[in-house]
């Protein structure tokens, strides 16, 4: 069970992770609708894990979910986050993972990639 | 460098060796110093102590001489008679008994008178009375004291050892003094014959009185001194002139090339200085006790040297006995071991274990495992001969499996050991080749950009480069053929490439689809064989008229049939016919210039409408034969045949209504097909479905619902295409993840009752509200007094579509106005709840005819 940080700029697909991860046993602490905002809470809550979506509004620097990954690892480089991602972001991810992110989901977002990910990153989930 | 233990045994103990000489020759020259030093001082020690003997005899002598010489009763009855010839005759007696007797020879008597005059000098007897005490303190001394001094002093023969003592008669009455005066030739003499060296008094010329005889100043020594003494050794007192006294005095001794010199002070009675005894000792002499000991020490130090080589060379060869050889032969011995791990050697020898007790223990343990590691070489040899030989299989394998690998490091170069298949699908040497350049042959970006992650990925750890993998492209199209391709990550700094050629698969794959697709098509017509026929007459009597709407004012009805019969062939899977009404409604719907519209229409003929539907029907009879439309098993009866049958028998109502039940249709029988198609229809555009459920009651319908029933179809593709969300937004929204559909038909008194429902998005009402003003269907203001209902019935115009891509399934817009069509045809109504986000019903309304 983790504490989960989710940041994306679409509400829909932040309330679809919420439920999949709280569903999953896991705990929400907190959702930011850009990276700039992701980058703050994170220090502020600590998360164990963060889904972090590629594309998102520039604010105050922080461009996208790429470069957001760049900040937090600055932070803290143990950080677990995951990327959100759609097809033909795969260039994206890389560049991600080189930053050091720790997996990636490919919406659509499914319980099951969820619970992989989760795992990846060293998570055990509910049923 | 010296590599070699031994080598380095030896400078070592040659290094140590020359440490020992080294702080050894330095300790005895030190000490050979020191023995110089010591040498000296005890000679000058010797020398003045045997001075100070002698000088102290002398003494003694000459004090017992003047007592005994005093106490003579003739000599003083001479002095109490002043008789001078018979004072002198007593001491010619007493000095001539002496000189024959003993070795002084330069002995002088002189009697003073107790008032210091003098009395008789024995050695110039006519010179007396001259007055003494301006010069002679040892004198004045005695006879004021009355007691015997001896003590050195200058009197007018200059410096001698003068004994005095008063000279008292029996009765005590006191005459005067007699003094008994002494050389220092005697000494040197001592010295020469004794063999201590040379001696020299030297009277310091400050102290000496006026009337010294005037011959003493050739006897001037360094201008300072006179020399006070008859016997004189030549060669020192050569050698003393050249020497400065000074030095003597700091020092206590000096050393030229030939003597070592001290000194001895000479004073009065009162401590005055009145000159030295030079005092010297030929180095020949002195040197002979210092040449003894620097012998030993040079005696020592070849010991201390031949013992220092010895216990080097014996080390040395002791090392090689004790540890060089033993090495070697452990070294030979696992020389071979590893000759024989190497596969240079095929058997291996034990290594001899008596060589040292150590090195022994160390050969043993060697052995034991080389047994081990023999026994288990051999076995790694038949694994190894067998991996060969499963490796080779493999490789055979992937020759003829349409698979090759290769493999390339971070340089990107392609190395050796490709399978021939490799080569196949490369069509060329690959070998040395970059792997990117390959892969896309003229794709400059993607080729830096593949590189720049392969090297990447090498640099990452295991979790990273799966994730990395994992995103890398994998299909790719070389020469025409598509192959897919897999990464392998080796030793973690090369990669391992397997490529398949899956162009066959493909292909079949379609053909397989193709067949499949034909098959469902077949299976499909054959199951609603009824309906099929019916949507064939339908499309051919259409077809047949199509000329009455190749006119723009007939545009839109076209559309509708267009649409309608894409429809209703899509059910059935008729997919040759469904792309050729797509593409002909592509160009009325989507061309810009009217003239293509028209010129297409123009092509587009009964005869070639009707070869679109052969296509299919082709395909249909190839598989169920010719006949199959005439004679299938079931009875068909054409309803046109029903209807004079009905008019034969019409008076006969119970049989009329039966035969016309024939023509009557169970209105679920409508419904079924709609299953299916939501089902697949949620296949193809990756939805989550749950089964349409349909509830009916068991209602007879006649074939005038038909057109109506069918265009549901529309209803049902939008509820699939829009309506259902797609799973994950669906569990975004908190919804189950798999969408529903149900349908409910029942009868109410004289009507019909159909309600569609979903629970899917439902209409964003204020989105058609936009979009009906956009398309300029109404003002703003008319827009703002119209309700819900209203608004959503835009759906049901012409041209109308909430989809913003147009697919082959739905989104033209025409669907539902054709919906709506039938429905009024058929006087019905319709009512719809629309919950935004949560679902929408339609609820349909038919009269029904009272002959049900």
């Amino acid at each position: 069970m983790a504490t989960v940080l989710v940041v994306d700029d679409s509400r829909i697909i932040r309330n679809g992770l919420k439920n999949v991860l709280e569903r999953l046993g896991h705990t929400i602490v907190g959702e930011a609708e850009n990276g700039f905002d992701g980058v703050k809470l994170y220090k502020e809550v600590y998360p164990d894990v963060v889904t972090m979506d590629i594309t998102m509004p520039a604010v105050s620097g922080i461009k996208n979910g790429m470069d957001a990954v760049k900040h937090i690892i600055e932070f803290d480089e143990f950080a677990n986050i995951i990327m959100i991602t759609a097809h033909g972001e795969q260039q994206k991810v890389m560049e991600s993972i080189k930053n050091g992110a720790k997996g990636y989901i490919l919406k659509p977002i499914t319980r099951d990639k969820v619970r992989e990910s989760m795992q990846r990153v060293g998570f055990d989930s509910d049923d | 460098m010296i590599k070699t233990t031994a080598g380095k045994l030896s400078t070592l103990i040659l290094v140590i060796s020359s440490i020992v000489l080294t702080i050894s020759i330095i300790l005895l020259f030190s000490a050979s110093n020191k023995t110089q030093k010591k040498i000296y001082v005890d000679v000058t020690e010797q020398l003045q102590s045997f001075t100070e003997h002698k000088l102290k005899a002398k003494y003694w002598i000459g004090k017992t001489n003047a007592i005994t010489l005093a106490s003579n009763p003739l000599l003083q009855q001479a002095i109490k008679t002043e008789d001078r010839e018979l004072a002198k005759k007593v001491l010619d007696n007493y000095l001539t008994y002496l000189t024959k007797h003993t070795k002084f020879k330069n002995i002088k008597i002189h009697i003073h008178t107790k008032d210091n005059h003098s009395f008789l000098r024995n050695w110039k007897p006519y010179k007396y009375g001259d007055d003494l005490t301006s010069f002679r303190k040892t004198v004045v001394y005695v006879n004021k004291h009355k007691e015997p001094i001896t003590s050195f002093e200058i009197g007018r023969a200059g410096l001698s050892l003068r004994a005095v003592t008063p000279i008292i008669d029996e009765n005590g009455e006191h005459l005067g003094s007699l003094e008994f005066i002494q050389g220092l030739n005697s000494i040197s003499k001592a010295f020469e014959k004794e063999k201590k060296g040379s001696f020299l008094l030297l009277m310091n010329i400050m102290s000496r009185s006026d009337d010294i005889e005037t011959f003493e100043s050739k006897q001037a020594f360094q201008y300072k001194y006179l020399i006070y003494q008859k016997y004189i050794d030549k060669l020192f007192l050569e050698s003393a002139k050249k020497i400065n006294l000074e030095n003597i005095f700091t020092n206590g001794h000096i050393f030229d090339d030939k003597y070592l010199y001290t000194y001895v002070n000479i004073e009065d009675f009162e401590g005055k200085k009145l000159g030295i005894a030079l005092i010297g000792k030929p180095l020949t002499l002195v040197n002979y006790a210092l040449e003894d000991a620097k012998h030993l020490i040079y005696l020592a130090l070849g010991i201390i040297i031949f013992m220092a080589f010895a216990i080097a060379i014996f080390v040395i060869f002791a090392s090689r006995r004790i540890i060089i050889t033993p090495l070697e032969t452990l070294q030979d011995g696992l020389n071979s071991f590893f000759a024989f791990l190497n596969k240079e050697r095929r058997d291996v020898e034990k290594i001899d274990e008596d060589i040292s007790a150590e090195f022994g223990k160390m050969s043993k343990l060697i052995n034991t495992n080389i047994n081990t590691v023999a026994q288990t070489l051999k076995q790694d040899e038949i694994l190894v001969q067998q991996i060969k030989e499963k490796s080779q299989k493999i490789k055979q394998l992937l020759d003829n499996a349409n698979q090759g690998f290769l493999y390339f490091d971070e340089t990107m170069k392609v190395g050796g050991g490709q399978s021939s298949v490799t080569e196949e699908i490369f069509e060329q040497e690959i070998m040395g080749s970059n792997i990117t350049h390959l892969l896309y042959p003229d794709d400059v970006d993607n080729q830096t950009y593949m590189e720049e992650s392969l090297k990447d990925i090498l640099t990452m750890d295991g979790l990273r480069q799966e994730l990395m993998l994992s995103l890398l492209e994998t299909n790719f199209v070389i020469n025409g053929k598509s192959i897919t391709v897999e990464y392998k990550i080796l030793d973690n700094n090369s990669y391992m490439m397997i490529l398949t050629d899956i162009t066959e698969k493909i292909e079949l794959d379609e053909k397989l689809k193709d067949e499949q697709q034909t098959l469902k098509m077949v299976i499909e017509v054959v199951i609603t064989l009824e309906q099929f026929m019916e949507i064939k007459k339908d499309y051919l009597e259409f077809v047949a008229n199509i000329e009455n709407y190749k006119s723009l004012e007939k545009l839109s009805e076209l559309r509708r049939y267009l649409h309608t019969f894409k429809g209703l062939f899509a059910q059935k899977e008729m997919l040759n016919i469904v792309k050729k009404l797509h593409s002909f409604e592509d160009v009325i719907n989507n061309s810009i210039k009217q003239q293509t519209i028209l010129d297409e229409l123009k092509n587009t003929t009964t005869e070639t409408m009707t070869q679109w539907l052969e296509l299919d029907l082709d395909i249909l009879t190839d598989i169920l034969g010719d006949e199959y439309f005439e004679n299938t098993n079931s009875i068909s009866i054409s309803k046109d045949r029903i209807l004079l049958l009905c008019e034969k028998v019409k008076d006969n109502k119970e049989i009329v209504s039966e035969i016309k039940k024939l023509t009557y249709h169970n209105i679920e029988i409508f419904f079924r097909p709609y299953e299916k198609m939501v089902k697949q229809l949620a296949t193809k555009l990756e939805k989550e479905l749950y089964p349409l459920k349909v509830v009916s009651d068991e209602i007879y319908i006649q074939s005038k619902y038909e057109p109506f029933l069918k265009s549901l179809v529309h209803i049902f593709r939008n509820s699939v295409d829009h309506g259902i969300e797609t799973a994950e937004t669906r569990e975004e929204l908190g919804k189950d993840y798999k969408g529903q559909i149900s349908c409910n038909i029942y009868q109410t008194k004289d009507n019909l009752h159909i309600d569609i429902a979903d629970d899917g998005a439902g209409i964003d009402v204020e989105k058609i509200k936009q979009m009906a003003i956009s398309k300029n269907l109404i003002s703003e203001n008319e827009a703002k007094n119209l309700d819900e209902k209203e608004i959503i019935m835009f759906i049901f115009e012409d041209a109308f579509s909430t989809a913003l891509e147009v697919t082959d399934i739905s989104g033209r817009g025409v669907g539902l106005a054709s919906l709506l069509n039938e429905l009024k045809t058929l006087n019905g109504n319709i009512d719809i709840n629309n919950n935004f986000k949560k679902g929408i019903e339609f609820k349909f309304t038919l009269p029904l005819d009272m002959e049900n």
